[in-house]
C-alpha cells in the first residue's frame, strides 16, 4: 500500500504500526478522555518546568551577596571596597532570618514540584498500563 | 575580555587584521555586559589594538527601571515560549530596545562610514544598536547573532533582523538549526556556518590555582558565568546528590568564572571565581571532564577548549548547539534530567580509559572546526559572495506563453522574478525569446531561434521537432527531462522557481499562536479544481479524527480555485461535523501561509495536479513530512524521502498511516532529513547559467 525509497523507513514495520492504530480505532469511543488526558499531562509538565525556572531564579536571588553591584554608585560606598564589604556583611546579618525563611520556602516548593512530577509520572505509568490492558483485551476481541 | 560574544568579536577582528584586512571595530564606551550600560567607563575616540582600529562611542542615558521591568516580564516567559510569537507586547518590546544599551553616536558613525566598508559584521543579537544596524548596513550586513534559545530570541525585532541581513553567520551547525526553527526556512539560503576559532593553549602550566592543586585532585570543571541563567543549579544539585549517594567519592566540582554569589557551601564544590587564562588551561588539562549544563548556548567555547586538551564534556540534551556538537563529535555525553546528570558524574568518576577515548574524539573534532584559519577563510569567501558584481551588458529576454493556461502562467510569473534576480530582464522587444510549450502544435509555432521550456510530455513528432532546434531546451520536471534526453534532446531541468524571500517575514501572530496549542496540525495546500481528491482527503481526515479528536487540518485553497468546488468542500466540512477540526482558507496571505506551514506535522495530499509540485516542495522546505497519493509528481518528489500511498480506497488505513507519521518525531525527522537532501538536488542553477550563456553569446 505504501511506496518509499527512503532507506530509514521500513514499509513493513510501518504498516504493522498502522494496523495497531486501526486496532485502537475500534475503541475510539473510549479514546477522547485519554487524548484529553495526554494534553493535560503535557500542559502540567510545561507548568512544572516553568515553576522550576522561577525557583532557580528565586534561589539565585536569595543567596548572600558577596560582590557590590556595579550600578550602585552611592558616595562614599563607591570609593571604599572595605566599606562595601562591611555593608554587605551587615545586610547579610540583618536579613539572615528572612534568608532562612526564603530558603525554607524554596525547598518546600521544590519538594512539592518533585511530588507533582512523580504523580504525573505515575499517571503516565497507569495510562500505559491501561493501554496495555486494552491491547490485550483487543487481541481477545473484547472491549472495555 | 568578559562575555562570549565580545570575545568572539575581538578574536575574529584580530584574526582578520592579522590576515591583512583593514579592520575597524565600532563599539561603545561601556566596559562590559555586567557594567552600568549608561556609564561611559572607557574614553571615546580611536585606538589601535593588534592591527585594528577600535572606535569607541559614548552610550546614551536610559531608563533602567523601565528596562528591568520589561526584561523581567521577558524572562518570566521562559517556560511558555512559542516560535514566531513575541513574548512581549509591541510597546514593551519597544521599551526593551529603547531603554537597553543605546548609542546614537555609534549609529551615526556607522551611517557615515558605511561606504568605506566591503562588509559589516554585526554581533550579538540581543542589543538594540546591533539589530538596528542590521537594517542600516543594508546589503553589507553580515549578522552573526550568537543565538541562544532564550526569550530574547523570540522578539519580533530580532526575527526581523535575521530577515533583513544579507548573510547570517553561525558559530555552529546547532545554532544554524536553532535559527531555522525560530525564523523559518526563508533564512536557510543565506545562512552560513562559520565556526569559531580557539587559540591554542599556553605552554606554561601552573602548579596551583588559588591553593587548589589541579594535578593532585580528582574533579570535573565548570567554566563560565556562575548564575541561574546558565543552568548551573542543575549541575550543582546533581553533583550534590551524587556526593550524598557515594559518600566515599573524592570527585570534586570546580567552578570557574564570574559570580555574584557562591555555590561553595555545598560539599565537594570548589569555587575559584575568575581565574587567569593560564590557570584556566591548567584546570582544563587536569580535569576529568568539563560540565556545561547551559540550555542556551550558541557555541560554548569552553567545550572546544576542553576538547583541544583532550578532555570530554557533558552537556544538556536540550541545548541544540552544544548537544549537536557532542553528538557529532562523540566527545562526551548529553544529559537532561538531574538523574541523568547524576549518572554522568558516576561515569566520569569511573574508568579513566573511557574518558581518554572520548577526549580524543573531541580533540579530533576541535581540530577540524575550531581552527581560526578555516573560520577566516570561510568568512573571506562570504565577503566575496556579497561583493557587488562587475558591470556587464544588460541581458533581456522575451517570454511568450499561452495566457489561457493557468499553470503555465503561474510558472512564467515565478520565472520572471527568478530571472530578475539573475540579472535577466523580461522585455517585449528583446531580441531573444523563451517559448513555453505544452503541445506539438505550440512547438511548431515557436520561432526557430527561440529557447523552449517544455511543460508536458510530447509525442514522437513533437520530440523530433525539438531535436532540430539549436537554442537551449528546458523541462519543468525531472521525469520530463529524462524522457526528452531518452529521445536524444539535451534538455536542462528548470523547476518551477520558489520565491523563498516571501518566507522571510513574521507569521500571522494570532494564527501562529493558536496553532501552537499542543494539538497536531496537518496541512494540505493546492488548487481547488477537482472535488474527488479533496473529498477523499476529508473522508480520510474524519477517520483520523476518530483516532485523535484534537487533530487539526489546515486546508489551503490556492492558485486555481473553482468556487463551486470550494463551496462544496465547505459544505462537506459541515456535513462531516469537522467544523472544529478544519481550518479552511481561501488564498491566504503570506503571513497566514507561513503560520500554517511552520506548524505542520504533516503535509497530506490526496491527488495530483499541475501546481502540486510547488506545494510539495514548499512543505519540504518547511520540514513538514509529506504523505501523498501515488501520481507522477509524487513519485518524483515524495517517494525518495516521504511516503507515497497507492490506494484511495483504503482511507481508514491512510488515516492511520498519517497519524503514525504525525505522532512519531523520530520518523518525521527521518523523512524531513531526506527531504532536505532531495531539495538540495532540485536546483535551477545549471539552467539559469545556460540561459545567461546563451544570451551573452548573442
Amino acid at each position: 500500500m505504501i511506496v518509499t525509497t527512503n532507506p530509514g523507513i521500513d514499509p513493513d514495520e510501518l504498516m504493522l504500526r498502522v494496523d495497531e492504530e486501526l486496532a485502537r480505532r475500534r475503541r475510539s469511543v473510549t479514546r477522547p478522555p485519554t487524548a484529553n488526558l495526554r494534553l493535560l499531562m503535557t500542559a502540567s509538565a510545561a507548568s512544572l518546568a516553568s515553576i522550576e525556572t522561577l525557583l532557580n531564579i528565586a534561589e539565585h536571588a536569595s543567596q548572600v551577596r558577596t560582590k557590590w553591584p556595579s550600578h550602585l554608585r552611592l558616595f562614599p560606598l563607591d570609593r571604599s571596597a572595605r566599606l562595601q564589604r562591611a555593608v554587605l556583611a551587615l545586610l547579610a546579618f540583618l536579613f539572615k532570618d528572612q534568608r532562612n525563611v526564603n530558603e525554607s520556602l524554596i525547598r518546600a516548593l521544590r519538594e512539592n514540584a518533585t511530588v507533582n512530577r512523580r504523580l504525573i509520572e505515575q499517571v503516565e505509568l497507569l495510562r500505559s498500563q491501561v493501554d496495555g490492558l486494552e491491547r490485550e483485551l483487543d487481541r481477545d476481541g473484547r472491549s472495555i | 575580555m568578559r562575555g562570549g560574544a565580545e570575545r568572539t568579536a575581538f578574536e575574529f577582528a584580530r584574526g582578520l587584521a592579522a590576515r591583512g584586512h583593514d579592520v575597524d571595530v565600532l563599539a561603545t564606551c561601556c566596559r562590559s555586559f555586567e557594567d552600568d550600560w549608561a556609564r561611559n567607563a572607557l574614553r571615546a575616540g580611536v585606538e589601535e589594538i593588534d592591527g585594528m582600529r577600535v572606535h569607541r562611542y559614548p552610550v546614551d542615558a536610559r531608563d533602567r527601571r523601565a528596562f528591568t521591568r520589561v526584561n523581567t516580564t521577558l524572562l518570566r516567559a521562559a517556560g511558555s515560549l512559542k516560535r514566531g510569537v513575541s513574548p512581549l507586547e509591541p510597546e514593551e518590546a519597544q521599551t526593551f530596545f529603547r531603554e537597553g544599551i543605546r548609542s546614537r553616536a555609534l549609529a551615526d558613525a556607522l551611517r557615515e562610514r558605511i561606504d568605506r566598508y566591503d562588509a559589516v559584521v554585526l554581533l550579538p543579537y540581543l542589543y538594540g544598536p546591533v539589530v538596528d544596524a542590521v537594517a542600516g548596513a543594508g546589503r553589507k550586513a553580515l549578522f552573526q547573532p550568537c543565538l541562544h534559545d532564550e526569550p530574547y530570541a523570540y522578539l519580533d525585532r530580532v526575527a526581523e533582523a535575521h530577515y533583513q541581513a544579507r548573510r547570517l553567520l553561525f558559530n555552529s551547525a546547532g545554532e544554524a538549526e536553532l535559527a531555522r526553527r525560530l525564523y523559518g526556512p526563508g533564512i536557510a539560503a543565506k545562512s552560513r556556518v562559520l565556526g569559531l576559532g580557539i587559540d591554542a593553549p599556553p605552554t606554561v602550566p601552573q602548579e596551583h590555582v588559588q591553593g587548589f592543586i589541579p594535578k593532585r585532585e580528582r574533579y570535573v570543571l565548570y567554566v563560565g558565568r556562575q548564575d541561574a541563567t546558565k543552568n548551573i543549579n542543575l549541575a550543582v544539585a546533581a553533583f550534590d546528590a551524587y556526593r550524598r549517594r557515594y559518600r566515599t567519592s573524592e570527585l570534586k566540582l570546580v567552578l570557574v568564572g564570574d559570580r555574584s554569589a557562591s555555590f561553595a557551601r555545598h560539599d565537594g564544590i570548589v569555587d575559584l571565581g575568575y581565574v587567569s587564562e593560564d590557570a584556566k588551561w591548567t584546570l582544563l588539562a587536569n580535569a576529568r571532564a568539563l560540565v556545561q549544563p547551559s540550555l542556551n548556548e550558541s557555541y560554548s567555547r569552553a567545550i572546544f577548549e576542553a576538547w583541544l586538551v583532550g578532555r570530554p564534556a557533558i552537556v544538556h540534551t536540550a541545548c541544540l548547539a552544544t548537544s549537536t556538537a557532542v553528538v557529532q563529535s562523540g566527545g562526551g555525553w548529553t544529559a537532561g534530567s538531574a538523574t541523568e546528570w547524576e549518572a554522568a558524574f558516576a561515569r566520569i568518576d569511573g574508568d579513566d580509559r573511557d574518558l581518554q577515548a572520548l577526549g580524543e574524539k573531541g580533540r579530533d573534532y576541535a581540530a577540524r572546526f575550531a581552527a581560526w584559519d578555516g573560520v577566516l577563510e570561510r568568512f573571506e569567501e562570504i565577503v566575496d559572495e556579497i561583493a557587488e558584481p562587475k558591470t556587464r551588458p544588460p541581458r533581456a529576454i522575451r517570454i511568450s506563453a499561452d495566457p489561457e493556461h493557468r499553470a503555465i502562467r503561474a510558472y512564467v510569473d515565478a520565472l520572471d522574478v527568478r530571472l530578475g534576480r539573475a540579472g535577466i530582464s523580461v522585455a517585449a522587444d528583446a531580441a531573444r525569446a523563451l517559448e513555453h510549450v505544452a503541445s506539438d502544435d505550440e512547438i511548431r509555432s515557436a520561432p526557430p531561434g527561440a529557447a523552449v521550456v517544455v511543460h508536458h510530455a510530447l509525442s514522437a513528432v513533437g520530440s523530433a521537432l525539438l531535436r532540430d532546434r539549436r537554442a537551449p531546451i528546458f523541462a519543468t520536471s525531472r521525469l520530463l527531462c529524462d524522457d526528452l534526453r531518452a529521445a536524444g534532446i539535451d534538455a536542462i531541468f528548470l523547476p518551477h522557481p520558489l520565491d523563498e524571500r516571501r518566507w522571510e517575514q513574521l507569521p500571522d501572530t494570532e494564527l501562529n499562536a493558536n496553532l501552537q496549542d499542543g494539538n497536531t496540525n496537518l496541512v494540505f495546500s493546492g488548487p481547488f479544481r477537482e472535488l474527488v481528491p479533496l473529498d477523499a482527503l476529508l473522508e480520510a481526515f474524519l477517520d483520523y479524527v476518530r483516532l485523535d479528536g484534537s487533530v487539526r487540518l489546515c486546508l489551503i485553497a490556492t492558485g486555481d480555485i473553482d468556487e463551486d468546488v470550494y463551496g462544496r468542500v465547505r459544505d462537506l466540512i459541515y456535513q462531516l461535523n469537522l467544523v472544529d477540526n478544519v481550518v479552511l482558507v481561501h488564498e491566504p496571505s503570506d503571513a497566514e501561509r507561513l503560520a500554517m506551514f511552520r506548524n505542520a506535522s504533516l503535509f497530506w495530499s490526496m491527488g495530483d495536479n499541475d501546481r502540486l509540485g510547488v506545494e510539495l516542495r514548499t512543505a519540504m522546505h518547511f520540514d513538514a513530512p509529506v504523505l501523498a497519493y501515488d501520481e507522477p509528481i509524487a513519485r518524483e518528489l515524495v517517494e525518495p524521502a516521504g511516503i507515497v500511498f497507492t490506494s484511495r480506497e483504503e482511507l481508514v488505513r491512510v488515516a492511520a498511516l498519517a497519524k503514525v507519521i504525525a505522532d512519531d518525531e523520530v520518523l518525521r525527522r527521518t523523512i524531513t532529513s531526506a527531504q532536505r537532501g532531495l531539495l538540495a538536488t532540485i536546483s535551477d542553477r545549471d539552467a539559469i547559467a545556460r540561459l545567461q550563456q546563451w544570451l551573452d553569446a548573442e
